[in-house]
């Protein structure tokens, strides 16, 4: 598994939006991403070891071939949404940057409980994507993308790629207080996007 | 106090995403069928048990192309996509020529409430061979099912099923 111990930082969109890129990959974690996402022979892999999470009444016991296509799919939409932050500044639908970022300790479930997809529809709320896109918010308008994943579980704590996420996300956090780009008393800055 | 600045001072280059996404827009088309096909290609060698090594053996091709057609992300030609269905022995793509699917399905079960026989006598007959009728059931009609109701047909069945012809 890729560390990330030293990295550079990206511009994705001018000004508000930045990607780290760890020094031993390619692509920087933005393009990693999606690349990933859109990587069949991955994702198939991916969905096939991780079975059991499928088989759940939450993903209606989704098949690995059904997963694979729904996740390309959902790819496919936020790409799409961020395509138009990225050129026009704004998505069609008016979401920004500041709305798709939410703070990342108010969905572990441990703490702030999900309702599954039947409370969900009860309370109104459209059905999670089970894509993440890590970031550490800088201020309001700008974040620095960290990672990304699939997410399949309450919590970051019981699969190891999502542990790694989070092992990233402080890494980089303490690199940009030690550079005082921000400074360690601010909250609520690990964010993700889904 | 955030320090923006600092951080524009640090971020000297451009993220290679928006390039790629802007492509993957364009495409959106074939790629999405791309998507499919090596989906299936994976599904096949999976239950095949077979490595993408054999594959790329069987198909005259290089592990690499093999492993780039997997990713899903590979604009291919209708000679690699028939040399990927004769390999494997399973459809990847109908052209409105063959029967669809859902026919074949239909007939088969009302042949196999007729009674008439066992699956490897359905499918000789029907002039298929055993693997292009499972293709088409992949899904519905795995082999396990198959071997199922050849047991029920022939341990209920007396000696005047082995004499009989079906044509």
């Amino acid at each position: 598994m890729i560390n990330c111990r030293t990295f550079a930082i990206v511009n994705v969109i001018e000004d508000s939006l930045f990607a780290i890129k760890c020094n031993e990959l390619d692509e920087d974690e933005f393009q990693r991403i999606f690349n990933q996402w859109y990587d069949i022979e991955y994702l198939e892999s991916f969905f096939e070891e991780n079975k059991r999470d499928l088989q759940r009444a939450f993903y209606n016991y989704i098949s690995v071939e059904d997963a694979v296509l729904k996740t390309v799919n959902e790819a496919e939409k936020l790409e799409q949404k961020l395509i138009e932050l990225a050129t026009k500044g704004e998505a069609y639908d008016e979401e920004t940057l500041q709305s798709l970022f939410k703070p990342l300790n108010k969905s572990d479930e441990s703490k702030y409980p999900i309702p599954d997809l039947q409370k969900s529809k009860a309370y109104g709320e459209r059905y999670k994507s089970w894509l993440r896109i890590y970031a550490i918010r800088i201020n309001e308008n700008t974040f620095i993308v960290t990672g990304g994943a699939i997410k399949l579980t309450a919590t970051m704590n019981e699969r190891e790629h999502l542990k790694a996420e989070l092992r990233k996300l402080k890494h980089i956090r303490q690199f940009l207080i030690n550079e005082q780009i921000i400074d360690k008393d601010s909250l609520e800055d690990f964010m993700e996007l889904s | 106090m955030a320090n923006i600045e600092k951080l524009k001072q640090i971020a000297k280059e451009n993220s290679g995403w928006l390039e790629e996404a802007k492509s993957r827009q364009k495409n959106k088309g074939w790629i999405k069928h791309s998507q499919k096909i090596a989906l299936k290609v994976l599904r096949a060698i999976r239950e095949k048990g077979m490595k993408q090594k054999e594959l790329a053996f069987k198909m005259g091709v290089s592990p690499q192309q093999i492993n780039k057609i997997l990713k899903g992300k590979e604009n291919l030609t209708l000679e690699t996509i028939s040399k990927l269905e004769d390999a494997l022995e399973v459809k990847l793509i109908f052209t409105g020529e063959e029967p669809a699917p859902s026919d074949l399905q239909v007939w088969f079960e009302d042949i196999m409430s007729l009674d008439l026989g066992s699956f490897e006598l359905i499918s000789k007959n029907i002039g298929f061979n055993d693997s292009k009728v499972e293709s088409y059931y992949g899904k519905t009609f795995s082999m396990n099912k198959a071997k199922n109701l050849e047991e029920k047909f022939f341990t209920n069945k007396s000696e005047e099923n082995k004499e009989v012809e079906y044509v």
